[in-house]
Formats: structure tokens, sequence, C-alpha cells
């Protein structure tokens, strides 16, 4: 499977402290979302990452978690998938068709611009998972299906994002401690793409230098996988490594670029590209 | 910075240290003081080092000061660390991964950090934290500013607008308008004394008050 493949959607956050009282704001903040449906990494200005950059980082201080998370709209870059799947957790009845149902919702929710949409998804896959866990509650699949599901969740209903990132990241640790390598070292490339993009301590769970430590992980156990080594790169760049996190985007561009075609290896191509001119 | 500094910007909602640092750059006028759920109106900033090595200003030689704020170098200095004489040599420097940086501390590095309220309060939840300790404080400061940009808002609709805001949160049903922002309100700006007055000539003075310090004002930005 390549779902929750990564390091999608990489600019999140755009911060203005411009405010334009008159139309009824007091500040501006909108947001991108990776697929994994983490909070995080935020660019300032014109949609490029400046991580010192002064006003971003006074306003968190501000406990502008909400307002980070608040009003984040799916806006993909990449095509919309097909018709959307039958989502129904009851119709399904093994380990394998609650995580396929998983995985087609969250990759409906990645291009779906409806809220309430979204929010129905993040119930459905939140069932299902249960049910999932029901079945086989040692089972990677199920525990990194849950993972997704609170991701999803977290999405949907802003408000208590920091809190369900936590629980994803329980998720995360018990998928990883089943099987490391199930999704291309999904529970490590995951985790790590929550850990470099979610709200920092205090304020949530972000955490750059653990990030980096589990995308060093997820590259270790599947070092062919790009969306690992993008994973891995935008960590770099998180922690300050302009270096090698070029040429970790080189990596996966390489790597990306020798991948079968197909929707997943344009992503991942685009992605590269992108942390590349980002430099 | 360059869009607060476009002709189209009229008010600026700006945490306090950006205020310190750029007021006079700006020609921002305050009219209104954030109240930020769980923190309030005003807060302290918190100098925190290994323990045992930093106990004035003077053993801050050769250290870097690495804070969220640390795009302020004249807030830092001067504002929140205004007890204490840091000598020249110390460096200031913006940090935007204040829990690497706490890591930095805790293991001896010349790293001293300066952490606003929220962060101060949440220390004892790090496992390191035995090896962390709060050297100084600052004073009360504000946490955020809401500011009238070069003078580019009528007096009579900057008053009108500051009555609005401080009618904000304040009613039945009110406060859930604010709490996406994290806000409970807005107060009258309330200023301590030796913050820096960015008013344009000719600006609607008066809007806030200036609270007694003992610091005079500092004026130039440090390298």
């Amino acid at each position: 499977m390549n779902w929750l493949s990564g390091a999608r959607g990489r600019l999140v956050a755009d911060t203005e402290v411009t405010a334009r009282f008159g139309d009824g704001a007091v500040a501006g903040w909108e947001c991108r979302w990776g697929r994994v449906g983490a909070v995080g990494a935020v660019p300032v200005g014109g949609g490029r990452a400046v991580d010192a950059h002064a006003v971003r980082r006074s306003l968190l201080p501000l406990g502008a978690v909400l307002a980070v998370l608040a009003g984040c709209a799916s806006v993909s870059r990449h095509p919309a998938p097909g018709p959307a799947p039958v989502s129904s957790a009851a119709s399904a009845g093994s380990v394998e068709q609650y995580a396929a149902i998983i995985k087609a919702n969250s990759d409906r929710s990645d291009h779906e611009s409806d809220g309430r949409v979204r929010a129905d998804l993040a119930t459905q896959s939140s069932a299902a998972a249960d049910a999932c866990l029901a079945l086989d509650a040692q089972a990677a699949a199920c525990q990194y299906g849950k993972a997704v599901a609170i991701g999803m969740e977290a999405r949907a209903h802003p408000t208590k994002a920091v809190g369900l990132l936590n629980s994803m990241l329980q998720s995360l640790n018990s998928a990883e401690a089943a099987d490391p390598n199930y999704d291309n070292a999904g529970p490590s490339r995951v985790r790590a793409l929550v850990l470099i993009r979610a709200p920092g301590w205090p304020l949530g769970p972000g955490d750059t230098d653990a990030g980096l430590a589990a995308a060093r992980k997820a590259v270790s156990l599947q070092p062919d996988y790009p969306p690992n080594v993008l994973a891995l790169a935008e960590a770099l760049s998180k922690s300050g490594d302009a270096k090698g996190s070029h040429a970790s985007y080189q990596h996966a561009l390489e790597l990306a670029q020798a991948a079968p075609p197909g929707p997943e290896r344009d992503g991942w191509v685009h992605d590269a590209q992108d942390g590349l001119a980002q430099k | 910075m360059t869009k607060l500094g476009g002709a189209d910007a009229v008010l600026a909602f700006v945490p306090y240290p950006f205020y310190v640092e750029h007021a006079a750059q700006l020609h921002l006028t305050p009219i209104a003081q954030a109240d930020v759920v769980g923190v309030g109106t005003k807060e302290k900033w918190s100098l925190v080092a290994k323990t045992g090595r930093v106990t004035g200003g003077s053993s801050l030689a050769g250290y870097t000061i690495v804070s969220v704020a640390g795009y302020s170098p004249n807030f830092v200095l001067h504002s929140a660390l205004s007890a204490w004489q840091v000598p020249a040599a110390a460096k200031v420097e913006p940090v935007g991964q204040i829990l690497s940086a706490l890591r930095r501390v805790a293991s001896g590095d010349q790293v001293a950090a300066l952490l606003d309220q929220t962060q101060s309060a949440a220390l004892p939840t790090l496992p390191f934290a035995s090896d962390l300790k709060v050297v100084v404080q600052s004073p009360d400061v504000p946490v955020a500013i809401v500011a009238v940009v070069d003078n580019r808002l009528p007096p009579a609709r900057a008053k009108s607008f500051q009555a609005g805001l401080l009618k904000l949160g304040k009613g039945a049903g009110e406060a859930e308008k604010l709490s996406s922002l994290k806000l409970a309100g807005f107060v009258m700006p309330a200023l301590p004394a030796d913050a820096p007055s960015g008013a344009a000539p000719g600006a609607a003075a008066g809007t806030g008050t200036k609270a007694p310090s003992g610091k005079a004002p500092k004026g130039g930005t440090k390298p």
C-alpha cells in the first residue's frame, strides 16, 4: 500500500500580521494540509519557509495553535481521486477491508473541500479502525489505520487537534511495534511528519529532533521509497540543515523519477521539485 | 514588515516584542492590548539557563540568548532583561525550535533561553527540567498590541474602532467569537514606561497609558 505516503503539501500555513478589521478578520491564517493531516510547518510570507521568522514565532506563543488550525482548507496540488468509495465500516469484515476503507477515506478527504464531508469521513474511518482493532488489536494495519483515522479527525476538528495528535503518535507507536515496515516504514515516516509539522512544545507534540530521528529510521528501513526520503528532506530543512535537505530532495527526485509512471510518482516528483525550489 | 510598510496596511496586530523593535520605524500607535486566553493582558518572560551556570548579567558574556522573540534584540536586552546589564559579548538570536534550544541549554552549551509565560509555565513538563533554572524574569509586559500604522486611520475612526475592540468578548456569547483566536478580548493599552513611542506626527495620542517603570527608554537596535 502506498497510502499516507507523506510529504505532500508541505506548505501548511501562511501567517499575516496585517489585520483587516474592516473585513471582520483579526488576522489571516491560511492552511494547506499534507496527506498526513498533521498541523505544522509554517512558512511565512509568500509561502516560503522561514523558520526563524519573527512574527510567526511570536504569534505561536500567543496560543495560536487554534488559529493556525482554524479555517484550514484542503487545497490539493494533485489530481483528485475518482468517485468516492463505499465507506461504510459495517460493510467490511476483515482487517484488510477495514484498512482499505480507511485508506480510501483518507485519499478522498485529502481532496475534499467541504468540512462536513471531511468530518463524516473521519467518523467513518474511526469506526472502521475501531472495528479493525476489535478483530485484531495487534495488527499493524489496524493500529496504522487508527492513526490515520485520528489524523483525519484532527483535521476535521481543529480545536481538538493537539490532543488528537498525541493519540495519533501513540497509535503509530503501536503500529511500529507490530510491524515497522508496514506501508514502506509508514509508522516511522508518518511519525516524522507529525513531529516536524505539529506545533512544538509546549503547545503541541511537535519535536524537530525526534522528527528527524524518525525520518532517519524510515529511510534506514526503506531507503528506496521516495516518501521516506522526502520526509527526511523536510526534517533536515526544519532542523536547519539546508545542505542535507537539498541532497535528500535531490535523491528523492531521482528515486521518484525511477518509479513506475502514475499519479503517485507525479506527486513525489512534484514534492521533490518543490523542495528543491525552496532552497 | 513589507506588508506593514505598504500603503494599504492600516492596522497591525503584533506581539509586544515586535512592537518594541519596529514601533518607531513603522510609526505604530497602540489602540488596544490583547487579552490572551490562558495568559492575560500581560506576561512575564523568563531567562532559563543550565542550573548553576548563570548568576547575573555579567555571567552571560559569551552566551547566546535564544528566544522566539530573538528577532527583537531591543525587547530581549532592554525590556525582558531590563533588570540585568547584559554584556555586549552576549548574542541574541531568534529560534523556532525552542525545545531543541532548551536541550542545548540543559546539555551545557553556552546558551540561555528567554521563554514567554506559556513556555516557562510548561518547563516542569520537560524530562530534563531539573537541569534548567529560571535565573531572571522580566517585568510585566503586554502580550500583543493592536496599533494604527503610520497614522493611516483617521483619529475618529481609530477611536470608534478602538471602542468596538474593547467590547469584543464581553457579554453573553461574545467569548465564542474570539475563542478560535485564543483571545478573551481587548483592553486599553497600558505600555511599560520604557516602551517605544512610534506615533507618527499628528497621530491620535492619548489612546493608552504608560505604566511607571524604573527603566529609561532605549533606542536603536543592537547588531
